[in-house]
């Protein structure tokens, strides 16, 4: 038995742990409370990390940019060339300021129009490429964020936080599988829930082949869960047609935020009553 | 010990880059091609913690269903060790080809845990895309790998 056990220990290692991580992965019914003191860890020694590589690339690649073009013009004069690069680089600095200063002028206009009380953060690394949409923003719970609170641009719902550090927040974007949200649509009312498809869009769940729901219609949140506020834009219909079991309609909405883009957020800062 | 360390901060550097600077473009999954390096190269018990961690590791950055990944990683880590005692993972296209295997096998696994939560997940294009570039990019990856073990180790493995 011993022999057994010590000629074969890697293949009983691996697959007890590969058991347990079955058991994490299958009963991981509330999102984002697994692994807490890891990610804590994980939030205090790789945010600074994580912001230092953001802001060196975004700088990076608007100076080369910038260098490209100055280079291509200015060939016989090195030293206006130089010249033109560190004013290139300057620049690019203020281009970038006034970049932020214009997103950051729309969020202020939102905040202001909007009944609701939310504070402006900014994302600072994204997770779309693999199974799952989540955003990381740049505030945690030392400014009041909590989980389920909603997470909202002035174009539309963003995603709901579902893990707060004191410093940073994960955001499941609405476009995750897991993501499910109380929707309607605007022109009709029909009621539905809105679910991520691991694609990059939106499922609208339950609706019967014979509610109206058109390629077009608007889809809303509903409010009903308590989680989001009532009204905010989800996406738009792009795809209405039977589903295999007869009685669903199969209807795809893209969501109207541009999650490739968006670099600031607004989280609406009353927590929601219930988890979803 | 001082092989895996490197290893997995690595991992964890990779990790980070692709979520700030290249959050939705396709990349190998170079985490996996470090899992098939392990098993193929440097087979041990303190090699099965060091890919579960990555794969858990993977899964909390991501902000994924934990376990779904670690699991992947267990899963491709025994299969990769099975095939070691019949197969040599020396030549580029061999390690291509079974790069190719490993990361479809890992597509399917986390697919098989996904659709418990959502039934109507769909395959994107971008997981598939990137499957072909971890099998495109493995042997160069474990070339590397290699290169750098025999920097960092104090006694260069010797297959």
């Amino acid at each position: 038995m011993n022999a057994f056990i010590r000629k074969n220990h890697i293949i009983i290692i691996s697959g007890l742990l590969a058991l347990f991580s079955l058991h994490l992965a299958l009963t991981d019914t509330s999102v984002g409370e697994r692994g807490y003191v890891i990610k804590r860890l994980l939030a205090v020694t790789l945010t600074p990390l994580q912001n230092s590589i953001l802001s060196i690339y975004r700088t990076g690649s608007g100076a080369v940019d910038n260098y490209v073009a100055v280079v291509g013009t200015k060939k016989e004069n090195e030293r206006y060339r130089k010249a033109l690069v560190a004013m290139a680089g300057e620049n690019q600095r203020l281009k970038e300021e006034l970049k932020l200063s214009g997103r950051l002028k729309e969020l202020l206009q939102y905040k202001e129009q909007s009944a609701l009380k939310t504070t402006s953060a900014g994302i600072i690394a994204y997770n779309t490429a693999k199974w799952t949409s989540t955003a990381v923003i740049n505030k945690g719970s030392a400014d009041g964020l909590e989980s389920n609170m909603a997470v909202l641009s002035p174009t539309g719902i963003v995603g709901r936080i579902i893990e707060v550090t004191p410093s940073t927040a994960t955001v499941l974007l609405n476009t995750d599988p897991r993501s499910n949200i109380e929707s309607m649509v605007e022109r009709t009312r029909v009621k539905a829930i809105a679910e991520g498809n691991g694609k990059g869009m939106i499922v609208l769940k339950y609706v019967r082949e014979l509610d109206d729901v058109r390629a077009g219609d608007k889809v809303i949140t509903s409010g009903f869960s308590g989680l989001f506020p009532k009204g905010l834009i989800i996406g738009e219909v792009t795809t209405v047609k039977k589903g295999r079991d007869n009685f669903f309609n199969y209807i795809e909405v893209t969501p109207q935020v541009d999650f490739k883009s968006i670099e600031d957020v607004l989280v609406v800062l009353k927590p929601s009553g219930t988890k979803q | 010990m001082r092989d895996y360390i490197s290893l997995f901060l690595i991992s964890i550097l990779y990790l980070i880059i692709e979520s700030t600077i290249m959050p939705s473009v396709p990349l190998p999954d170079v985490l996996l091609i470090i899992v098939f390096y392990i098993a193929a190269k440097k087979p041990s018990t303190a090699g099965v913690f060091v890919c579960f961690a990555m794969g858990y590791l993977e899964d909390i950055l991501i902000g994924g269903v934990i376990g779904s990944t670690s699991f992947s990683f267990m899963a491709v880590f025994v299969a990769v060790y099975l095939l070691t005692k019949r197969l040599h993972f020396n030549a580029p296209a061999v390690r291509a080809l079974t790069a190719l295997c490993l990361a479809s096998m890992k597509v399917f696994l986390i697919y098989a845990i996904m659709t418990s939560i959502n039934s109507d997940l769909w395959l994107s294009s971008v997981t598939l895309v990137q499957v072909v570039l971890t099998a495109v990019f493995a042997p160069f990856v474990m070339n590397l790998l290699e290169r750098l073990e025999s920097h960092v180790s104090t006694h260069a493995f010797e297959r």
